[in-house]
């Protein structure tokens, strides 16, 4: 799967493309902890050009959610569609993560 | 009334649910359905029929999956059967959605999303197979 990334002062913009499923989830997982293993522990995931998401992919943002805790970082999620922000209020992660409409809002936000 | 019928035999393996999506978004098209109704049968057939394979089937064991979807105008019925050991997918307490990231467990959402973007979701046995049954009702644009 393509998955982009871009730095936005100390905070790292990671970008899954396409679909978290039970195909891609595990690939976009291995990535976050590589990233934050190397120790970026500001991480804004961009969730703009993301059609699809299922429920492994949900667990996918809420393991990296306790990983950042634990690490005394920050995750925010940015620029979700419609359709991925239902599944998301549906899981209650809008508990759980600070919620921006876009990348630019997430990354002023600090 | 114009019914559109899709029908689907799926191996218990998990290499099949990429064809089966894409099958999903033929039949979405021709179909007329929306892409936010499109985005739900997806969804909530991918959750179902995942757990089915994980969980449902020992390791590499043989299974066979059906589905049928039916849009009869104003809603859509999609029942799924399969052979794997009989299990009602309903019958797990739905999640605490109040807890915190430390204590939220990884894992149990996909039936929750399932009984939530769904008008109906009911389990039964029917000739020694697992029958799920699911109703959507769809807005009248749809």
């Amino acid at each position: 799967m393509e998955i982009t990334e871009s730095r936005h002062r100390d905070i790292l913009v990671i970008a899954p493309v396409g679909r978290l499923d039970s195909t891609n989830a595990p690939i976009f997982d291995q990535r976050l902890s590589t990233t934050l293993e190397r120790g970026d522990t500001a991480i804004v995931i961009d969730l703009s050009a993301l059609d699809y998401i299922s429920s492994i992919g949900l667990s996918v943002l809420l393991s990296v959610a306790k990983k950042v805790r634990r690490l005394e970082g920050r995750v925010a999620l940015a620029g979700m569609n419609d359709r991925i922000r239902s599944v998301v209020e549906i899981s209650g992660f809008t508990r759980i993560f600070e919620i921006h409409p876009t990348v630019e809002t997430a990354v002023a936000a600090t | 009334m114009q019914i559109t019928r899709l029908d689907v035999v799926l191996a218990a393996d998990l290499a099949d649910l990429g064809a089966l999506m894409a099958t999903l978004d033929h039949f979405a098209g021709v179909s007329g359905l929306s892409p936010d109704v499109a985005f739900k049968v997806q969804l909530c057939l991918d959750e179902l029929v995942n757990n089915v394979i994980d969980h449902g089937y020992a390791p590499g064991a043989p299974g066979e999956i059906r589905l049928r979807i039916e849009h009869h105008g104003d809603r859509l019925a999609i029942e799924i059967s399969d052979d794997a050991a009989l299990f009602d997918p309903f019958s797990n307490p739905p999640p605490d959605l109040d807890l915190g990231v430390d204590d939220r467990p990884l894992g149990g959402l996909g039936v929750h999303l399932v009984r939530t973007l769904m008008t109906e979701a009911r389990y039964a046995v029917d000739a020694g197979r697992n029958h799920v049954r699911l109703v959507l009702s769809l807005e009248p644009a749809s």
